[in-house]
């Protein structure tokens, strides 16, 4: 008889362990992603909180190619306030982006800016990855569109850029694809600005 | 023992006559395929016109060429072609020429009328090229309807050399060129003896693409070789390509071909790739320079000595400084390049009715080390569809190359 007793609440303990072990394992899986999902909310939070008083947002205009005639046309943006450097790149990456208003990138899509540096002089260095190169349509034509698209946006916003270097990959090239020199600097050419 | 011996002392015999026979009918083979490929020439007045037939037992290729008083028939076939032509007592056909090479043949049609108008039509069984000659103007309509068909009109032409009494004549294009267009020129043209042309691209530079894979190496080349036998034909010049196959040549070894051969002109041929599909029409360049203010400065030195500048030149060439001085070579010669980039523009202009793309500059690399006169022609676009099938045609490359050659024998006769 005893040795009865003694078996059944061992086995009535032995359940009630278990119910408790799954009770916990439920409430653990359960409530991991409540517990991700709030700590996400929380990091969200403090993300927008310095941005909240108000980041400075300021208008550039940024020129584009077009598929009906050879000018560069004007289009605006707005980008984040920013040292010249950080502005500059910003408005390299809205080239690449392409146009909002149905005109041609004057970039290939899969070339990424990699650093822009400006010198007390005001010579802008803007270093490409090598898909500027690798992905250019090349020609003559092509090769002024995306040099000067670039050049005229990024002089006609920033006053501190005088002239503007292209490197590739950190490294100076003679052309993009064989023709325009790039061993020299480049200065705006508003007169390819459509009016 | 006595079989093994006699085989060896046999077997020589039959090789020798076996090897013989191959020799002897190796020589006569030529000579059979060429006896198969006959073209024969008539020539036909009729009331206002002169028809010039070909006729030929095999298919041929023919593209046209117009050089003032001259039409040339270019005739591309594997084997050679025989000619034949019966004699000529025509108005407006004056005499034919036949030119075989190993690039092909050449018929040249000389005219006595400098100003006529021609239209062709093929037939291929059998094979029958038939062109209609006529005068383009009014007044030599007059003039040749008063010639008796036996009298040879403007004797003094055909006083030179070249032009023999009778009707049928050979040329070697290449000894025997004509060099007609030499007598127009201005003593000062005369100083130009070398053109430099520079197919643009090569090797594993391919250049522009066209959407049909066409590439821009390829169409640069052939009109680039095109346009050196128009020059070297029509003038006592001496032409050097700074490629003359499809290979990868520095841009500043481009420059150097040029400075090396002392070129008196540099004219670079490319065809334009642009963003925007519909992009049409040719342009020609010459070099701007990037105004840095220290090359302001050095610019306008150069301006104001140039011609010490050219001495320089003459005097150190074998010197290092000389690449030095090759970076900006091209600035002391920019107002010329500027007109002879017009004189080249005009003349494509009216070949491919784009008149609102002209002269422009932009800095090439390939142009900045140039100590001559230079520019580079952008053809057409070979990144549109419909330009892309001009640039493949021969007769368009042709056409081109005519071109080209016509505005630097303006640009010749300008020079003083």
């Amino acid at each position: 008889m005893r040795g009865r007793h003694k078996k059944s609440i061992k086995l009535i303990f032995l359940l009630i362990l278990l119910i408790v072990a799954s009770g916990l394992a439920i409430m653990f899986f359960l409530s991991g992603p409540k517990e991700r999902i709030k700590v996400i909310e929380k990091r969200e939070g403090k993300i927008q909180e310095p941005a909240q008083p108000e980041r400075l947002k300021r208008q550039v205009i940024l020129y584009f190619p077009s598929e009906n005639d050879d000018w560069l046309h004007p289009e605006k943006r707005e980008i984040a306030v920013g040292s010249p450097e950080i502005e500059a790149e910003e408005i390299i990456q809205e080239l690449i982006a392409g146009s909002t208003q149905g005109y041609l990138s004057p970039l290939p899509p899969q070339a990424k800016i990699r650093q822009v540096f400006i010198t007390r002089d005001g010579t802008a260095y803007v270093d490409f990855s090598r898909e500027l190169v690798e992905r250019h349509p090349s020609g003559s034509a092509a090769e002024l569109v995306t040099i000067y698209a670039i050049v005229n946006s990024l002089m006609s916003n920033i006053p501190a850029i005088k002239q503007v270097f292209f490197l590739v990959e950190g490294a100076e090239r003679e052309t993009l694809s064989g023709h325009i020199n790039l061993n020299k600097p480049f200065i705006a050419m508003p007169s390819l600005i459509a009016r | 023992m006595a079989k093994r011996r006699s085989l060896p002392s046999g077997f020589p015999l039959v090789k020798i006559i076996l090897l013989s026979f191959i020799i002897i009918s190796s020589f006569f083979l030529p000579s059979f395929s060429q006896t198969a490929n006959l073209v024969q020439v008539k020539v036909e007045d009729k009331v206002d016109l002169s028809r010039v037939i070909i006729m030929a037992n095999i298919p041929l290729e023919v593209f046209f060429n117009k050089f003032g008083s001259i039409l040339e028939v270019r005739i591309k076939s594997e084997h050679p072609l025989r000619f034949r032509s019966s004699p000529i007592h025509s108005r407006l056909v004056r005499s034919l020429g036949w030119a075989s090479t190993k690039q092909g043949n050449l018929l040249v049609i000389d005219c006595s009328l400098s100003d006529f108008q021609y239209e062709s039509s093929i037939r291929r069984q059998p094979f029958q090229v038939e062109i209609k000659l006529k005068p383009a103007s009014q007044e030599e309509k007059i003039i040749l309807a008063k010639k008796s068909p036996d009298l040879k009109g403007d004797e003094k032409i055909l006083s030179q050399a070249e032009a023999i009494g009778s009707s049928f004549k050979s040329i070697d294009p290449i000894e025997k060129a004509t060099h007609k267009d030499d007598l127009s020129l201005p003593a000062a043209a005369r100083r130009v003896k070398t053109i430099v042309l520079d197919p643009g691209h090569g090797g594993l530079e391919t250049g522009a693409k066209g959407p049909r894979g066409t590439l821009e190496k390829d169409v640069n080349l052939a009109i680039s070789l095109k346009l050196k036998e128009i020059i070297e034909r029509r003038l006592a010049l001496r032409v050097v390509l700074t490629r003359d196959q499809d290979i990868d040549i520095s841009l500043e070894n481009r420059a150097a071909v040029a400075n090396n051969n002392r070129a008196d002109l540099f004219i670079s041929i490319h065809a334009n790739g642009a963003f925007r599909p519909k992009a049409r029409g040719s342009e020609t360049y010459f070099l701007s320079l990037r105004a840095s203010d220290e090359e302001a400065r050095r610019l306008a030195y150069l301006e104001n000595n140039s011609p010490e500048f050219e001495k320089k030149i003459e005097e150190e060439s074998q010197d290092q400084i000389m690449m030095i001085l090759w970076d900006m070579a091209q600035s002391a010669f920019l107002k010329q390049s500027s007109q002879l980039a017009e004189f080249i523009q005009t003349e494509l202009n009216n070949l491919l009715e784009t008149a609102n793309r002209g002269v422009k500059q932009a800095p090439f690399k390939v142009l900045t080390g140039v100590a001559c006169p230079a520019v580079l022609v952008e053809v057409a676009f070979i990144s549109n569809p419909e330009e892309e099938e001009k640039l493949r045609d021969e007769n368009f490359q042709w056409s081109v190359a005519q071109a080209i050659y016509q505005g630097i024998i303006n640009y010749l006769r300008k020079l003083s």
